[in-house]
């Protein structure tokens, strides 16, 4: 059985647009540290909701998740070119396959929700600031 | 901004449209309105009791210690059973509404959330700042979506209320139109 995080962070890699800026900086939330350690900008993922789509007959066998991408940065402006490189990938995206380690994941639709222009402040207690643009990703996926 | 749209059937919609500006703006604010309170008891329902040392953390004054606490934060503990009952009670009492109107288009919409605006007497932080910072997180905490969560549960009903509400305001509307004519 696929693991949808791991197939659209897979998917979002594929674009070298995307790799140009972060490399391959692109983890779960649970592994950011190791992202960070690799350098800036990164990116994280981390699942805001989902749930399994059912018809009057029972499951339809879809699911849908709301991903939170997290764009961190040394400067807004960087954090920001890759929030728009990430949503550019699955702004253009229309349906495909995308097979991880874990398995295969068939992604049916995906469209980029709340966009954040908005800054986070840079953290305090650190040596140099950090500066996190956020887009929302909902995608709707079988495996 | 986390936002919904909600498209009414054909038949209301052209019927709204045949009417004033005026009485459309009325009839889609005064739908609105139970669906924004329905928006609203769900934020605040939602609103996590978050640990005591994040608690602590968005305070943004230091540790679990103590040593560097400020004399307001001790009013604060004073008030509340602890820090983490604190933060939940900001964060709740921040979250409101506000109605606003565009002349122009004639659109009506009203904001629910967490209000930047809102203090509690001694606590350093807005209760907009603090929900921020719990829903979105930051580069070293993790996102605690509860209002996208609580929306994405309550959407549903709100447009089903606001879509109901068109209705029943437009029959109303129609009817004393028709009242209106007759003398």
């Amino acid at each position: 059985m696929g693991d949808v995080m791991a197939a659209i962070i897979a998917k979002t890699l594929e674009s070298s647009a995307v790799t140009d800026l972060i490399g391959s900086r692109m983890s779960p939330w649970a592994d950011h540290a190791s992202s960070e350690a690799a350098g800036l900008p990164y990116v994280t993922v981390q699942q805001v909701s989902g749930d399994d789509i059912d018809h009057l007959t029972g499951h339809s066998g879809i699911a849908d998740a709301v991903m939170q991408v997290n764009c961190v940065g040394a400067t807004y402006t960087s954090a920001q070119a890759v929030r728009n490189a990430i949503a550019a990938v699955w702004r253009a995206f229309v349906r495909g396959n995308v097979t991880t380690r874990a398995g295969t994941v068939a992604l049916h639709s995906a469209s980029v929700e709340g966009v954040s222009d908005a800054p986070r402040a840079p953290t305090t207690g650190r040596d140099a600031p950090r500066f996190v643009n956020i887009l929302d990703l909902r995608v709707y996926y079988s495996t | 901004m986390i936002s919904m749209k909600v498209h009414g059937t054909a038949e209301t919609k052209r019927a709204l449209e045949r009417m004033s500006v005026k009485i459309q703006k009325r009839v889609a604010m005064k739908a609105l309105r139970p669906a924004a309170t329905e928006v609203t008891k769900a934020f605040k329902k939602a609103t996590p009791q978050i640990d005591d040392a994040l608690a602590w953390e968005l305070t943004g004054v230091g540790g679990l210690d103590g040593d560097n606490m400020h004399a307001s934060l001790t009013q604060i503990l004073q008030k509340n059973k602890n820090m983490s009952r604190a933060m939940q009670r900001l964060i709740k009492m921040s979250i409101g509404r506000k109605a606003k109107g565009y002349r122009n288009t004639g659109t009506q919409m009203i904001a629910v959330g967490p209000r930047y605006d809102y203090r509690e007497p001694g606590m350093p932080l807005s209760g907009g700042y603090v929900a921020q910072l719990l829903e979105f997180g930051d580069d070293t905490r993790p996102a605690h979506p509860f209002l996208r969560r609580a929306l994405g549960g309550v959407a549903q009903k709100a447009a089903n209320t606001i879509s109901s509400k068109v209705s029943d305001l437009v029959r109303e509307e129609a009817r004393a139109a028709g009242r209106a004519s007759r003398g």
